[in-house]
């Protein structure tokens, strides 16, 4: 193989290949063990085929959204590392900060050429910054969940509060992040719209649920909003910004 | 604990350090193969910059995200990346979708299956983007989709919040109003959001507890 560096270098893409096919492998054997369990469980196989088609349908506009973020990396730092560091761990929106800001520390332009050195250092850089979750994870992941669980198991009702008090408070700071902006106008308001958008037509959905009797949409309800919401992004944002 | 959730510990770890063996196989590779070693002033110069930041959020998200999802959710989740935009909403779906509970087996193995099926889809998403650059690049990474594209998290959030009020609106109203209050009042807080979602999630837990020993959920 040529030694002479490439940011698409045959090599860098077999290394993240590798890297992509392990993670998908690992996917596809909790996936065979989850669904087993599911059907000990009592879940029909009927059920679970719709909750994985559901899932799969949601995930498809977010995937899209860290494909361009793939492509937006690449112009500056070839293929094989993006789709490692979007495919593995990271997350789109660190990875491209963690990026420029590695860069920058060298007096380099992400919109430039880089040197081996240079790319070497930014994939070194990205790679640690994403260490702590690797390390914590198997650590203390079976104390966490079992002291969850366990809160559920003294007192079941409880239990469901307290779980549910952590998704409110997900569900909160994401919902306060997207209308953090809205203040400055232009973008900020854009999204805060395009969170309302989204709310409403859940609630739409919902009377649709109700009162049409489509039960069907009881899967499917997050992906449409959450489409027809970001569809609603473009003309918004061409009116406001 | 049950086998299956015993498996699931054992061979999560296992995995962990499997794929943990590839991640850093890139930057060890990468740098012998081309002689592009780093100097220690150089990583740290750079590191400097990055990993401060993301240790703290990496050991927030970890201890926040943990419980939501369960041991395989986690597992996975954390291995497959792309969290707050991606896995940990799309179990959330499936656990209301499902009629569930997560701190249960049956919820566990529905945010598994649910982010299995996710990462897979994301996988192979990505790679259509590399094989298929060329004509979809000017398609998706057109300026006209941009704001589409950069609202994916407000409009996933939008509607997860109404399929979450009514579980216990008592609590989830006041948490979002307040929040999203503070948020609007000092935006900054977003560039810190996942330091915010502990303190959130731990004035939640309380206000819970509080109303449900008065009886009032």
């Amino acid at each position: 193989m040529d030694k002479t560096f490439s940011i698409n270098h045959p090599l860098l893409f077999i290394l993240a290949g590798i890297a992509v096919l392990a993670v998908a492998l690992q996917s596809v054997v909790f996936l065979r063990k989850a669904w087993k369990r599911a059907k000990e469980l009592g879940f029909s196989e009927e059920k679970l085929r719709k909750l994985a088609v559901s899932s799969a349908v949601f995930s498809i506009a977010p995937a899209i959204a860290v494909g361009i973020g793939v492509i937006t990396l690449s112009g500056a730092l070839g293929l094989p590392l993006p789709w490692l560091r979007l495919s593995v761990v990271g997350a789109i929106m660190y990875e491209l900060s963690a990026a420029e800001t590695a860069a920058s520390s060298m007096g380099v332009s992400l919109s430039g050429t880089l040197s081996a050195t240079q790319f070497s250092t930014i994939a070194w850089t990205m790679t640690v910054g994403i260490t702590t979750g690797l390390i914590l994870i198997p650590l203390f992941c079976e104390k966490t969940t079992n002291g969850v669980s366990q809160i559920g198991m003294k007192d079941k009702k409880w239990g469901e509060h307290f779980t549910n008090a952590l998704f409110f408070a997900l569900i909160a700071t994401f919902v306060g992040n997207g209308l953090a902006d809205v203040t400055k106008g232009g973008a900020g308001v854009v999204s805060a719209l395009v969170l309302l958008v989204s709310a409403l037509l859940m609630v739409l959905c919902g009377l649709l649920r109700k009162k049409l009797g489509w039960k069907w949409l009881n899967d499917y309800a997050i992906p449409i909003c959450m489409v027809l919401s970001m569809l609603a992004a473009i003309p918004l944002s061409s009116w406001i910004v | 604990m049950s086998d299956y959730t015993r498996n699931i510990h054992r061979s999560g770890r296992r995995w962990f350090v499997f794929v943990y063996f590839f991640i850093y196989l890139f930057p060890v590779v990468t740098s012998a193969y081309f002689d592009a070693w780093p100097t220690w002033k150089q990583f740290f110069a750079a590191a400097i910059g990055v990993v401060p930041i993301y240790w703290a959020v990496g050991i927030v998200e970890a201890f926040s995200y943990m419980p939501m999802l369960g041991p395989g959710g986690s597992y996975l989740g954390f291995i497959t990346g792309n969290m707050s935009n991606m896995k940990v909403p799309v179990a959330l779906n499936a656990i209301d979708s499902a009629g569930v509970q997560q701190n249960t087996e049956e919820g566990d193995v529905i945010s598994t299956i649910a982010i299995a099926v996710s990462s897979l889809v994301t996988l192979a998403i990505i790679i259509v983007f590399i094989v298929l650059m060329v004509p979809l690049t000017p398609v998706f990474a057109s300026e006209a989709l941009q704001p589409a594209f950069g609202n994916v998290v407000p409009a996933l959030f939008g509607g997860l919040m109404v399929a979450f009020l009514s579980r216990t609106p008592k609590v989830a109203v006041p948490v979002i109003l307040i929040t999203a209050a503070l948020f609007i009042a000092v935006p900054a807080l977003k560039s810190v959001y996942p330091i915010v979602l502990p303190i959130v999630a731990a004035a939640a837990i309380w206000y819970s507890r509080m109303l449900y020993k008065k009886g009032k959920i």
